[in-house]
């Protein structure tokens, strides 16, 4: 039974804490503003002051400007019990420095070598959720070092720097949104637009809740949780695993990569 | 050192890249890359391709740039040796567990990052640089400015794409093939899923239109060459290892030509705004210089119903021998007696020939040529060699002669 002192969930406002702590989650993930897309942000002056078990989530690919940004602010996240990097820029700043890193290079983290050899250079390492279960058993089997594992949440299907949605509602002279439900076939994502890009999400949760020997529990540091649009509520019956709503296509389907293979 | 570095998918086409001018190509192996539906290579072929690569002075680099799955490391130390001992120039890259693998085998051949690790900065180069590469292909977000300040602060080898398809997603981070058709993009099954149509809905899901597209335009930086080569890029690539020889021939020609130009410094703008236009129509797409200048905006996007891509047919015929005043060509496309047509070739600047007789194997006369790979002759004293290519006469090349 995963327990919720494990839970590291992304908060998406700052109100959710105290109803988060009732039920004993004590692990908050915030976005940060300006280097993360995708997600509700958090300014550092947000953070600073929470006395909370606070990490920061920074997922955005960064050109030098940013980059150079970052140096700026990045003596003022000592409040921080962790950062979350996607860009490796970030990693490079950071090494040396006492916040822990913990790498989410997304769609990497995907075999035990690479997540071992970062495991020999940050504090942790998120798995990836793109995984099938006896890959995903494998890996769990053998880190060196304990991992963050998705439980729940929506994966980001595709990450573009360009303003996908304003290009298309510009060019067919459509009111401006910054999010949108795309379909295609039976498939459909939802896509968020910020002034870095565009990101699609698969718009069905993958959940692995219970789904995960509890054998592999020494080797986890915290059980990841994005609960979007769940209330709390909702939330607590997800942990009871009464939200049905999902689809673990990675998780029970193995995916392929030469056609011949489709059919195997 | 400045390089044209072009796709390869075959021997053949890496026979023609060479000829048109590329200094380097890229191919892959039949594991371990990012086409894994194309031709690629065996391990006989990579050797074969670098042996003709060295006898003229040139380089081959091998893509082992998929992300790998637990599964996929099966042979991959005893591959990454072989390609060593093939005198492979240089494996290209995307993940850790390589680059360290690379690292501890201790081999010869370089190591260089693939675009798909979407290295934008300085200092996610440096990291590559401190895990011993030697190159970085740069993400194709990268702007000038971007390209100026990592090459100042690492002095990297950096490699760019200058043509071809571009990716709406930042390369590596998109897994929507995954979803829509459970072949793994990162692994070398993208569907280019990018390219489909969506149906686009607000939040509350009101429809808004049927056919969202997200697909961009190509990339072109035939404008931009000189601009690039300031900003210190090193190697000019182009995208395709699963393009025809004929979109190869017309591309490296093209950019071979403007290199030199600048190199020698005669390059005019009626000459890059001539070539521009041979290379748009090449790929019957559009084609723009997307990030380099400023970040693209509505105008670098594609939104028609279809993609517009009928395919190519200005490839007439390929020379495979000219001796004794008798030239001997293989059809690609239906030509016939009277058609003006133009010859192509890096021994000289393109020419307009208006098509007189001309014969079959036999030296039968013809008045057509239409059957794919008909052999054909013609009598005539042209300074043509093998691989020039004869194309329908597509634009008038006076004002650059």
């Amino acid at each position: 039974m995963m327990k919720n002192s494990k839970i590291l969930i992304r908060i998406k406002r700052l109100s959710e804490i105290e109803e988060y702590k009732k039920l004993g989650i004590t692990n908050f993930l915030f976005a940060l503003e300006e280097f993360s897309i995708g997600y509700e942000t958090f300014t550092i002056e947000e953070l600073k002051d929470l006395d909370e078990n606070t990490y920061l989530l920074l997922n955005r690919v960064l050109d030098n400007k940013s980059i150079n940004d970052f140096k700026i602010i990045k003596d003022k996240l000592s409040f921080c019990k962790g950062i979350i990097f996607e860009d490796l820029g970030i990693y490079e700043i950071m090494k040396d420095s006492k916040i822990p890193l913990i790498w989410n290079q997304n769609h990497f983290a995907v075999n035990t070598s690479s997540i071992n050899i970062w495991l020999d250079k940050v504090s942790s390492v998120i798995i990836s959720s793109e995984l099938e279960k006896s890959e995903l058993e494998y890996i769990l089997n053998n880190v060196k070092k304990e991992v963050i594992l998705p439980v729940f949440g929506f994966n980001m299907a595709m990450y573009s720097r360009r303003t996908l949605l304003s290009f298309y509602n510009e060019y067919k002279n459509l009111k401006n949104i910054t999010s949108a439900n795309l379909t295609t076939g039976n498939k459909s994502f939802i896509a968020y637009e910020n002034k870095y890009g565009t990101v699609l999400f698969y718009k069905k949760p993958f959940n692995i809740i219970g789904k995960i020997d509890e054998k592999y529990d020494n080797n986890i540091k915290f059980y990841y949780i994005d609960p979007r649009d769940l209330s709390i509520s909702d939330f607590e019956e997800l942990l009871q695993g009464n939200i049905t709503n999902d689809e673990n296509q990675f998780f029970e389907n193995k995916t392929v990569y030469r056609i011949g293979d489709l059919n195997d | 050192m400045i390089e044209l570095l072009a796709p390869a998918g075959d021997i053949e086409k890496l026979k023609i890249a060479f000829y048109y001018g590329a200094d380097a190509v890229y191919i892959g192996g039949k594991n371990y890359s990012l086409r894994a539906n194309a031709k690629n290579f065996s391990l006989e072929e990579i050797k074969e391709a670098v042996d003709i690569a060295h006898k003229l002075n040139k380089k081959v680099y091998v893509t082992v740039n998929i992300v790998f799955h637990d599964e996929d490391f099966k042979g991959l130390e005893e591959y990454l040796m072989k390609l060593d001992n093939c005198d492979v120039d240089a494996i290209i890259v995307s993940d850790i567990s390589v680059m360290a693998l690379w690292k501890k085998l201790n081999l010869k051949m370089e190591l260089h990052v693939s675009t798909q690790a979407s290295t934008l900065n300085k200092e996610a180069a440096m990291f590559y640089k401190e895990l011993g590469a030697k190159r970085v292909v740069l993400a194709r977000e990268a702007s000038e400015k971007d390209i100026k300040e990592i090459k100042e602060y690492t002095n990297l080898s950096l490699e760019a794409f200058i043509h071809g398809a571009m990716c709406t997603s930042i390369s590596g981070r998109c897994i929507m093939s995954n979803y829509t058709t459970n072949r793994d993009a990162n692994r070398g099954g993208c569907a280019q899923i990018c390219r489909w149509n969506f149906k686009y809905q607000d939040e509350n899901g009101l429809e808004l239109s049927d056919n969202f597209q997200m697909s961009p335009k190509d990339l072109n930086m035939s404008l931009y060459i000189k601009d690039m080569i300031d900003a210190g890029v090193n190697s000019f690539k182009v995208e395709g290892r699963m393009r025809s020889s004929y979109y190869i021939a017309t591309v490296l020609l093209a950019y071979r030509k403007i290199i030199d130009k600048i190199m020698n410094n005669s390059l005019t703008n009626e000459y890059i705004k001539y070539y521009s236009k041979v290379l748009n129509r090449c790929a019957n797409r559009e084609s723009t210089s997307h990030f380099f200048k400023k970040i693209p905006t509505v105008n670098e996007q594609y939104y028609t119903n279809s993609r517009e891509e009928a395919s190519n047919q200005d490839f007439l015929a390929i020379v495979l021998d000219n001796k004794e005043g008798i030239i001997t060509l293989e059809q690609r496309n239906y030509f016939k007696k009277g058609d003006t047509v133009q010859f192509i070739s890096p021994n000289f600047e393109t020419f307009d020939y208006i098509i007189d007789n001309f014969y079959d194997e036999n030296m039968n006369i013809l008045e057509v040529a239409n059957h794919p790979q008909m052999v054909i002759k013609i009598k005539e004293n042209l300074p043509l060699k093998k691989n020039d290519i004869m194309r329908i006469k597509i634009f008038d090349n006076s004002s650059i002669l």
